[in-house]
Parts: structure tokens; C-alpha cells; sequence
């Protein structure tokens, strides 16, 4: 508690109370003397121009003017002043911290129409500047395609006759490494093959075979087939289930 | 898909190739076989008797023999023939007629004391050929005691050069 407080309290309440006072007083005043100020101010048996309320009335207007005039000199002045004041204040202030701490930006960006902002945005002017090459080597394309695209519904549009109509098969065949294709084929086992589908050894047997051979052919055959039915016979005699030749043969490893 | 190995064997007797042959393929090879030692004993007698009438032809009479020496002539002679043939190839010529191959227990060439002994006991005793048709695997009784087989076999070379011939018991 300081004696500074204390006396502007006291002073405060003892003002206060002459103010309230004074005020109560004159309102009272006013009230009870008002038809008493009216006789003074305006006494009926006197003319306009000579009764008191008409020099108080010019002394106003006259008043009133120069409150005017004073009021727009001192316009003038800080007209010339204030921007001079104004820059000297700001050089010594940091307004960007300023109003960073004391500014709620929050409040001021959420009464902004942005919509309006962007319909008077000329995007064709920003699109101009913008490097869509430095924006696609950020972008990894391959992932966003293997994503976001269908290709096997692309795929399905494409016309594949024409673009098979477009090919140049000549130039395609003439860049196959034939050679490289024909080692790696077994051409030993498709020989084979084909020369055991088609029975080239009978052919040649039936182009060059002599009457002899073809008789020791049948012979042979005829052989084994009265080898099996005395076989069979011999084993009814015997009454035996299981045939003699089990399966066919094979060759040893 | 169809075999793709090359075969100058007819389609029709490749699923016979390696089994044992039967009575009537073996008693026909065998009468070949009969039939050429007895050529070779003709011609034998022929070229002897050639040869005698070169060395006197004005003394020369026909050769004459015993019984006993001619079927012990015989006998050497289709010995010495069975198991020539046994020995080189596995086929004598009826063997080879018939397309058959003598082969051993495991399914190669006889050597030369197995295709003697063989040759003498089938020579002695012939009879032992019907045993073939009795037994449920076609073997004779000189294959049961000596372990061997004969088999179809119709491949021109021997095949022992590559494989052993596979013998399939039933």
C-alpha cells in the first residue's frame, strides 16, 4: 500500500462526490431556476437584438466556428504529423512480433471469404509459373499407375488387330537370334519323334525289303503266337490262373 | 505320346523283346540249327572227299566211316557249333532266324565254359527242350540248371555292345 494510492483514492472519491454532488445540485438547480434563467435570458419587454439570450446565442455561433476552424487546423497537423510519428514508431517496434503475440490471425483468416478470394484468383497465370516438371520427378508414377489405374480395362480397349496390322513382322523376325533359339531346342529328340510317329523303320522295310525278310517276319510272328497258345494250353492241362507273360519287358539300367 | 526312340524292330513284336520264347519257336531253331550242322557235316564230308580225290584221283573211293564215328563227328561238330555261336553273338543261325538270343542270368553273352557245358547238354539230351512248355517261366532244363534263357530278341546286333538284354520273369 502506497501513500500514492491513498491519495488518489481520497481524491478520487472526494471529486467523485463533488462531481455527483455538484451535479445532483445543478440538476435540482436546474428544475427549480429554470423559468428564473428564461426571465433573465429573455425578458419579453426588450427586443430580440438587445435581450441577452441573443448575445449569448451569437456569442455560441461565433464560438462554434472557431471550434470548427481550430478543429480542422489541428486536422492539418496530424495530417503532416502522424505519418511521421507513425514511421518513427514502427521503426523502433518489430510490428511482425507485435503482431504475431498480440494478433489472433486464427480469428481474423476465419472471417475471410476465401471463396471470393479464389473466384478473383487467375489460376491460369499461377499455373504458368508452376514447374510441372520438378513436380512430376517428385511423383513416383509407376506406383501410382500400378495403383490408382485399371490396366487390364485399358488393355481391354485397345485395339490389338490394328496395332497387329501396324507391326512390321519382317523387322521383328529379322532382330530374332535364330540360331540362339535352334541351340537351345533338342532337335536329336524331336528327330526321333518324328520318326517314330511316322515308323520310318517300316517304311524303309516296305521300300526295300526283300521277300526273305518279310517271310522271316512272319515266321517269327507266327512263332511267338504258337509260343502263347501252347503256352495257354499247357497251362488250362495244368489249370493254372496267372498267364506266363506277366507284362511287357523293359530294358536294364 | 509315342515312344520316341528309333527302333528297326516292327511295332507289332516290340512288346515281345526281352521275354523268354516259347516250345515252338525254340524246337524250330532248332531244327535249323539241326539242319545246318548237318550241312556242315556234307560239306566236311564233301571237302574231305574232294580233297582225297586231289591228292589221288586215280585211287579215289568214297570216304566211308563207322556209325559211331559219324555221330561222334556230329556230336563235336553241333557242340562246337552251339557254343561258337553262343559265345560270339548268343545266337546260333536259327536263333538268329528266329530272332532269338541266348543270354545268362544276368542278361548277357554265355561265356565260353557255360556255352560248352550248355552245347553238350543240350546236344546229349534234346528231350530237355520240352521242358520248356511245362514251365510257367519257358525255360528248358538246361536253362534251370545253368541260369540261362532264351529270349526274343530281334535287335540285328548284339546288344550287350550297349545293354544287358532284360529277361522278365512272369
Amino acid at each position: 500500500m502506497s501513500l500514492l494510492d491513498v491519495v488518489v483514492g481520497a481524491s478520487t472519491v472526494i471529486v467523485g462526490g463533488t462531481v455527483g454532488g455538484a451535479t445532483a445540485v445543478a440538476r435540482r438547480a436546474g428544475v427549480l431556476g429554470a423559468p428564473v434563467v428564461r426571465a433573465v435570458l429573455w425578458p419579453p419587454l426588450l427586443a430580440p437584438a438587445h435581450q441577452p439570450g441573443s448575445w449569448l446565442a451569437a456569442l455560441a455561433r461565433r464560438g462554434g466556428a472557431q471550434r470548427n476552424s481550430g478543429s480542422r487546423e489541428l486536422a492539418r497537423l496530424l495530417d503532416a504529423l502522424v505519418p511521421v510519428l507513425l514511421v518513427e514508431v514502427l521503426r523502433r517496434v518489430d510490428l511482425t512480433e507485435t503482431v504475431r503475440r498480440f494478433v489472433d490471425l486464427d480469428a481474423i483468416v476465419a472471417d475471410v471469404d476465401l471463396d471470393a478470394v479464389a473466384a478473383r484468383l487467375d489460376v491460369d497465370a499461377v499455373a504458368g509459373r508452376l514447374d510441372l516438371n520438378a513436380v512430376v520427378d517428385r511423383l513416383d508414377l509407376t506406383t501410382l499407375v500400378r495403383e490408382k489405374v485399371d490396366l487390364d480395362l485399358l488393355v481391354g480397349t485397345v485395339d490389338i488387330d490394328a496395332v497387329a496390322a501396324r507391326l512390321d513382322v519382317d523387322a521383328v523376325a529379322a532382330t530374332i537370334n535364330i540360331d540362339a533359339i535352334i541351340d537351345r531346342i533338342d532337335l536329336v529328340r524331336i528327330a526321333q519323334e518324328v520318326i517314330s510317329a511316322i515308323d520310318l523303320p517300316e517304311i524303309i522295310r516296305e521300300s526295300t525289303g526283300s521277300l526273305a525278310s518279310g517271310t522271316v517276319r512272319g515266321v517269327r510272328m507266327q512263332g511267338i503266337a504258337a509260343d502263347e497258345a501252347v503256352g495257354r494250353v499247357v497251362d488250362r492241362v495244368f489249370m493254372r490262373r496267372a498267364s506266363r507273360v506277366a507284362r511287357a519287358p523293359e530294358i536294364l539300367s | 505320346m509315342s515312344d520316341p526312340t528309333v527302333s528297326p524292330i516292327p511295332k507289332e513284336a516290340r512288346p515281345y523283346q526281352g521275354l523268354r520264347a516259347g516250345l515252338v519257336t525254340r524246337l524250330v531253331a532248332a531244327g535249323i540249327d539241326a539242319f545246318v550242322v548237318g550241312g556242315l557235316l556234307v560239306a566236311g564230308y564233301v571237302g574231305y572227299a574232294g580233297a582225297r580225290f586231289l591228292i589221288n584221283p586215280r585211287g579215289f573211293s568214297a570216304p566211308t566211316t563207322s556209325l559211331f564215328r559219324s555221330l561222334t563227328t556230329a556230336f563235336f561238330v553241333a557242340v562246337v557249333y552251339m557254343a561258337a555261336g553262343w559265345t560270339i553273338s548268343g545266337r546260333t543261325y536259327g536263333c538268329h532266324v528266329l530272332g532269338l538270343r541266348v543270354v545268362n542270368f544276368h542278361g548277357r553273352r554265355l561265356r565260353l565254359p557255360t556255352a560248352l557245358v550248355r552245347a553238350l547238354f543240350c546236344v546229349a539230351f534234346p528231350v530237355g527242350l520240352l521242358w520248356c512248355a511245362a514251365s510257367r517261366a519257358n525255360r528248358s532244363l538246361q536253362d534251370v540248371v545253368l541260369r540261362t534263357s532264351v529270349v526274343y530278341d530281334w535287335e540285328p546286333s548284339a546288344p550287350w555292345r550297349k545293354r544287358p538284354v532284360a529277361v522278365i520273369d512272369p
